[in-house]
């Protein structure tokens, strides 16, 4: 009998780990980074309040690409990269080999600063740049409203952990295909930045509050929208209506709300989720 | 309302006294708790617009309280841990209304009105189950009674704000949120142990960002409410929701 039971266990593992497949991780900024964020048209997603977004670069820093089980890694990244995903895409991020075919159900990734991260498509001044400033993101870009422009450079230095990446359509994780290859996509929304509620998803697309906040220094409006400009714009002074918090604690300016939005950029395979675990 | 299914599904399944529906062998025992609510002293600090703040009264409307595995991510923990979260983490995701709760673990139905400016408020009990706990939802219900120290509002804040000038301000003010404050954290893992969840409210949270002098209007008494279109309303409802105006803690030992 208990030969038997170790059979069968055998059997088990064999049919789990029949053949290998590759995996290959891409990162990709859509057409929202790629080309632009435009007015919102009747139902199309796009700026409520009538501005259109370029963005000329965004750079993330990917790293910690892991695919496991709850009780077995399968690979992982060692090496962070730089991408800026206003670039064409899709680009490879990593791809790893001779992986159990079999589903492996737990996909994660960080975005996140690393001293030691290398470029992945980005130019090394964008690479250095990242790596002095302790940034996992930045973006640099132009809003156009009317004749009126205002240009944004924002870094940020949050350290955000994507766990339990699924997809509506693929389901969690990623299958490895026997003798085959499988592409996974860590794609990246860049509309989220200018979301007016943390909460809701019924948010809007806005940019009106952000070009008000163009107002500091002795210029005064310049044209540059900083992020010191926006930390100086309290949530209270803004329409009730306008950026909800939904009641995310300590978010008190326009500053602290979008780098609370940068946290949720990151996405798997389109439209999926991950769950954003902050560090 | 997928979650309230999830609630009543989990609480029916800890109807039995053990049960594994966690998977992977975790188990779950039926168990309950009582809920108690407190204030922490507004002290006499001016708040971030300059105003020194005197209440003389501040009631709310509290409850239901629902449980959850979920934890926030959006927010710091008081002191910094291995594996800490800090905005919505757990089982948010990425999306506005990332913050997902996750299984339900507890709830308390009962709503009372608690006098903020008095002893310590018993909610009631909870019934729950042993499990990792991320955070709670908690519900400022508006009361249908127009009377009474609430007068038809979830939360009433009676007092007086003065400004480094000496201006006074006389205030009586009411909120009402339309929905619950989802993502307040709790992170406890609990088990049998005796014990009550204490939910203390913190009164400058909802106080700090007002400035009173956008009040006007005041009544024939002198005394000022907060038009809708004004600052000081506009930061009051946001004090209000802010899941970080609610530190909910776990005090060992039975209720005295």
């Amino acid at each position: 009998m208990r030969n038997w039971m170790l059979g069968l266990s055998c059997l088990g593992l064999v049919a789990c780990s029949d053949g290998t497949g590759n995996v290959t991780f891409t990162t990709y900024g859509e057409d929202f980074i790629e080309k632009e964020i435009p007015a919102a048209v009747g139902e199309e997603a796009g700026f409520v309040d009538g501005w259109t977004v370029r963005f000329q670069k965004f750079v993330v820093v990917l790293s910690e690409v892991k695919v496991e089980t709850h009780d077995e890694v399968a690979a992982q990244q060692s090496q962070a990269r730089v991408f800026d995903v206003h670039k064409p895409g899709p680009v490879v991020v990593e791809s790893f080999k001779d992986l159990d075919a079999k589903e492996w159900d737990r996909i994660s990734y960080a975005i996140a600063p690393v001293a030691s991260a290398v470029t992945g498509n980005a130019d090394a001044a964008d690479v250095e740049r990242m790596k002095t400033d302790g940034l996992s993101v930045r973006v640099v870009g132009t809003a156009t409203k009317g004749g009126v422009t205002k240009q944004f450079d924002w870094g940020f230095t949050t350290n955000t952990l994507y766990e339990h990446c699924e997809s509506p359509e693929l389901g969690a994780g990623v299958t490895v295909p026997k003798d085959g290859e499988e592409t996974v996509q860590l794609t990246i929304h860049g509309d989220h930045l200018f979301f007016d509620d943390l909460q809701s998803p019924d948010a809007k697309m806005r940019f009106d509050a952000m070009a008000a906040a163009d107002k500091l220094g002795i210029a005064g409006a310049d044209g540059v929208v900083t992020l010191e400009e926006l930390a100086a714009v309290d949530l209270t002074e803004l329409p009730a209506e306008q950026y909800g918090t939904g009641g995310a604690g300590n978010v008190r300016n326009l500053r602290d709300f979008v780098t609370a939005l940068v946290r949720t950029a990151g996405h798997f395979r389109g439209e999926g989720e991950c769950s954003p675990k902050s560090r | 309302m997928k979650r309230r299914n999830m609630l009543r599904g989990a609480l029916a399944v800890a109807a039995a006294s053990s049960l594994s529906f966690f998977g992977c062998g975790s188990e779950a025992e039926r168990r309950a708790f009582p809920v108690e609510v407190t204030a922490t002293t507004l002290s006499e600090e001016r708040n971030e617009r300059g105003w020194r703040i005197v209440l003389d009264s501040a009631h709310v409307s509290v409850g239901p309280v629902r449980f959850f595995e979920g934890r926030v991510l959006l927010s710091s923990r008081p002191t910094p841990r291995f594996d800490w979260y800090s905005l919505i983490g757990g089982t948010a995701h990425a999306h506005p209304g990332h913050y997902i709760p996750g299984d339900a673990l507890g709830e308390l139905l009962e709503t009372h009105t608690v006098d903020l400016l008095g002893a310590v408020s018993v909610l009631g009990t909870a019934s729950a189950v042993t499990g990792e706990y991320g955070s709670l939802e908690l519900t400022l219900t508006t009361p249908m009674e127009t009377q009474g120290a609430l007068q038809g509002h979830a939360v009433r804040v009676v007092g007086t704000a003065t400004n480094p000038d000496g201006g006074q301000v006389r205030f009586d003010v009411n909120a009402d949120l339309p929905k619950p404050v989802a993502g307040v954290r709790f992170e406890k893992s609990l088990g049998m142990e005796t014990g009550r969840v204490r939910l203390t409210v913190d009164l400058r949270k909802w106080l700090d960002r007002i400035d009173f002098a956008t009040a006007t209007d005041p009544d024939a008494d002198g005394v000022y409410t907060f038009p809708a279109d004004s600052q000081a309303r506009n930061a009051l409802l946001r004090g209000v929701e802010d899941t970080t105006a609610y530190v909910v803690t776990w005090e060992e030992g039975a209720m005295q």
